[in-house]
């Protein structure tokens, strides 16, 4: 086992997870916004509503190929790069990709090319048919992808077989219904609706600036604010609190995400602003306003937020209860068949990965000493700055696109486009979607560390037995790709974007 | 959930493990054959032109196979899914690459009209059609060879090993392989153009199909010559059922073979093979598209097959300790994941054929199509 192989296929994976999240979110919101575009050509008859759903396909097109082009090493970079991951979680985990394959990949990439080659050889209302299938389908394929990453944050539906060490899946209900999956694909899809109305939204403002083909992009402007105004809403309060009250790795995020160390008197504060200090476990020149964390994340005034140093004393125990898991597995998987041993296992097989946490300080977690369990019960804790910060910036960008929509909206509600100063903000507006969702999943994925699996898989075991050198080579490799199909794309859009929908009847 | 259910689970999940793979082969296997072709068939930018217009209404639906087999072999089979992947991420990483070209080579070609431009993307396009066809027929070779994995005590991940001695004996077998599905593809994409192309390109494609097919014959035969030389997974007593239980596992000479000597009726599926493309070079020759296509795809499934049942019941044999080669015995996923993998399969094939097919006959042949009659012709922006 290569060790030092594990952070360059972290790095990876965060690189091509992130690159992808580039694309996917603008096509997914377009897809959207041209199945209502179209809706609205097909209920009036008005030519300047296809017109609209013509041009906006075409930078659709461009995102849309990245998006895929990037997809494609996600799914088999789990068997790749992370191969005790896929042999452990594949049972589950690979479930709802197979599905989302079958489902919804296949729907959406086969009317893809009926959505562009069709406008003639369709009726209008089976070419809208055509449009909205397309929409669905990367929605849901959405939909399956979180209910798969929501198994890593919070792996229900499942059990550990002790003598093949392998997850199996138990309940599929409780795996589509896991409650993170739920809030996370609502509050997900809802930032991809925002990041496509934000980008409809930034070059209409930028042709009404201008002051070209005003009646399309007027129209286009009021749909993506409506549009994003509700997106913004949903991504808000349907947002993610209440993942948080689950499992105790979502806890932890939560209590990093706060900077929060102390268990104090409920209801807990909200941190505005504060530098985390790490070493000695505080939060420094913190600016508080009492009550709000308590309301927003136990919906209540009585139930206390748990800090971090309360978590990390109940990792130790936690870590203390999987080793008897650990112990009762080796058991068991030498051969030894006894009821109780079983029941052992099955009793604290919920802490099992606590176990193999100390793997990093012993190869057999059963001679761990003392000092071994409190360091891997420091473990448990992510860093905490990166999640301090990147929470305040979402969130940050959140209320300020919540302002610009309701800006929006009002304006073109009363007919009142002209004011160069919203169409300034709506256009360079045009980052904040992109800059809430790199930051959203950095505190999704990097605050679910140390784990792969929570709970159950620490990410250090999940990695493929790969040379660090060979792992390196791939990312460079990847970010040259990446570097050269993005600025090849992105130059597209922008050059499609000045040529404007004047080159579609050209 | 008794023995024998399970057993029926573990079965279908070879089956449908091929099935995906073959949905693979059937769509994308043309596309990828045409892009190929492309410079060898499309000599000039208009005839280039006319050789993607037949496949790019339905390209991004065909290669969507790949992610659904990848998801179904993950699913089915983790740990093979952990171990093939792992053991062979350099080839693994040619075929992605290749395949990630391909959406940047359709979605950006039409973006800007200039002949220059479009070269670079046609470039593209074969690119991404070559690396994953032999990065594929590379891997299926590799699934004969064994990789040099065990399991270790409660290490999570596969041990792999230094390759032993036999590795380099694999190399003729491996390249054969590669070209010959780089052949198939070919074959299938030729038979493809013959249903759309007309005049020099229509008569090029005839010629290339003839002569892949006599490719793809004389590296089946070859393949098969090779593998008769080469050490396969022996399991004396031959309790197919149960391969590893059975303690006397060993690799002779020849062995990967054994099925068909012991059932001979399973020969049909590599005569099936080659009748196929032989099937398919005479309709080159008579110029029949429908007949060409369906002997290239019997041929393709055929090979799949033939593969498939030469390794049964093994799936990832293990070339350093035959004892953890993966068999659809003990690589099954469990069988509540299995049953919802089967009801989805069957609720949603159907439905995906139903709209494919759709799509396929709404779309028909571009150039051929209705625009002419609607007096719209479509030009590059529409794309």
């Amino acid at each position: 086992m290569t060790p030092d192989a594990v952070d360059p296929a972290r790095l990876q994976f965060a690189f091509t997870a992130m690159a992808h999240f580039l694309f996917v979110p603008l096509s997914l919101g377009l897809a959207v916004l041209l199945a209502i575009m179209e809706s609205v050509f097909v209920m009036t008859g008005k030519a300047v509503y296809r017109e609209m759903t013509q041009f906006w396909a075409r930078p659709f097109a461009i995102s849309f190929a990245l998006g895929v082009a990037t997809g494609l090493p996600l799914e088999y970079q789990f068997g790749t790069h992370w191969a005790a991951f896929a042999r452990f979680g594949g049972d589950v985990f690979g479930l709802p990709l197979a599905l989302e394959g079958l489902m919804a990949f296949l729907l959406e990439s086969t009317f893809i090319g009926l959505f562009f080659l069709g406008w003639q050889r369709l009726g209008r209302l089976q070419h809208l048919g055509v449009t909205w299938l397309l929409a669905i389908g990367s929605n849901l394929s959405a939909f399956w992808i979180l209910i798969a990453n929501a198994w890593m944050q919070h792996p229900v539906g499942a059990r550990l077989n002790p003598e093949t060490l392998r997850m199996e899946l138990s309940s599929f209900a409780e795996l589509v219904f896991n409650p993170v999956a739920q809030v996370k694909f609502v509050h997900t899809v809802a930032a991809c609706y925002v990041t496509g109305a934000s980008f409809v939204l930034a070059v209409s403002a930028w042709y009404l600036l201008r002051g070209r083909v005003r009646a399309l992009a007027r129209r286009s402007f009021a749909i993506a604010a409506a549009f994003g105004l509700a997106a913004v809403l949903s991504v808000i309060t349907l947002g993610d609190e209440s993942g948080y009250e689950l499992g105790n790795v979502q806890k932890v995020k939560l209590a990093a995400i706060e900077s929060m160390w102390e268990t104090g008197p409920p209801p807990a504060p909200f941190t505005l602003f504060g530098i985390p200090d790490e070493q000695a476990m505080r939060t420094d020149h913190a600016v508080r306003v009492p009550w709000l964390l308590g309301l927003i994340a136990t919906r209540s005034i009585d139930r206390p937020v748990t800090g971090l140093k309360e978590l990390i004393a109940g990792s130790e125990t936690r870590i203390r209860r999987g080793l008897i898991a650990y112990e009762a597995g080796e058991r068991l998987r030498a051969g030894e068949r006894d009821a109780q041993l079983r029941a052992q296992f099955e009793r604290h097989a919920g802490d099992y990965g606590y176990a193999l946490l100390l793997k990093r300080y012993v190869r057999d977690p059963r001679q761990a000493g003392e000092a071994d369990i409190a360091r891997a019960a420091r473990d448990t804790v992510p860093r905490v700055w990166p999640l301090f910060w990147g929470f305040r910036i979402m969130v940050g960008c959140s209320l300020l696109m919540l302002g610009l929509y309701g800006w929006a909206f009002v304006a073109s509600a009363r007919d009142r486009l002209g004011q160069r100063g919203l169409l300034r903000a709506a256009l360079w507006a045009w980052p904040l979607p992109w800059i809430a969702s790199q930051c959203g999943w950095l505190i999704s994925e990097y605050g679910r560390q140390p784990w792969t699996v929570a709970g159950l898989l620490p990410t250090f075991l999940a990695a493929s037995a790969h040379d660090a050198a060979a792992v390196t080579a791939s990312l460079g490799a990847f970010i040259g790709l990446y570097a050269l199909l993005f600025a090849t794309g992105i130059f597209l859009i922008v050059r499609c974007v000045r040529r404007g929908p004047e080159a579609l009847s050209a | 959930m008794n023995g024998i259910d399970y057993d029926l689970l573990r079965l279908g999940a070879w089956a449908l493990a091929g099935l995906s793979l073959f949905g693979f082969a059937l769509t994308a296997g043309f596309d990828l054959g045409i892009g190929t072709l492309l410079p060898v068939l499309g000599r000039s930018d208009a005839e280039r032109g006319r050789l993607i217009e037949t496949i790019e209404g339905h390209w991004e639906g065909n290669q969507t196979w790949f992610v659904v087999a990848g998801g179904l072999l993950f699913a089915l089979w983790p740990p093979v899914y952990a171990v093939l992947l792992s053991g062979l991420t350099p080839l693994l990483l040619v075929a992605l690459f290749g395949l990630m070209l391909r959406p940047a080579g359709f979605g950006f070609r039409h973006q800007i009209d200039d002949p220059r431009w479009r070269r670079l993307w046609d470039g593209v396009l074969c690119a991404g059609g070559v690396l994953p066809a032999l990065a594929f027929g590379a891997l299926l070779a590799r699934l004969f060879a064994g990789l040099p994995f065990r399991h270790e005590g409660d290490a999570l991940q596969p041990v792999f090993e230094a390759a032993p001695a036999h590795a380099a004996a694999w190399l003729p077998f491996t390249v054969v392989c590669a070209v010959l599905v780089l052949a198939l593809f070919a074959q299938h994409g030729a038979a493809r153009l013959l249903f759309s192309v007309r005049g020099v390109l229509r008569w090029r494609a005839r010629r290339m199909l003839g002569w892949s097919a006599i490719a793809v014959l004389a590296l089946s035969v070859a393949a098969v010559v090779l593998l008769a030389t080469l050490p396969g997974l022996h399991a004396a007593g031959s309790d197919w059922q149960q391969p590893l239980a059975a303690t006397q596992l060993s690799f002779v000479n020849g062995a990967w073979l054994d099925r068909y000597a012991a059932h001979p009726l399973l020969l049909t599926l590599p005569a099936l093979a080659l009748a196929g493309t032989l099937v398919a070079g005479l309709a080159a020759w008579r110029d029949r598209a429908l007949t060409a296509f369906l002997g290239s795809t019997v041929a393709l499934a055929g090979t799949l097959a033939s593969a498939g049942v030469a390794l049964f019941p093994f799936v990832l044999p293990s070339s350093l300790d035959p004892a953890a080669s993966l068999s659809l015995w003990n690589a099954a996923a469990s069988p509540l994941t299995l049953m919802w993998l089967y009801a989805a399969a069957a609720v949603l094939l159907p439905v995906v054929i139903l709209y494919t097919a759709w799509a396929y006959a709404k779309l028909g042949e571009p150039g051929t199509g209705p625009e002419s009659g609607r007096g719209e012709a479509r030009t590059p922006q529409e794309y």
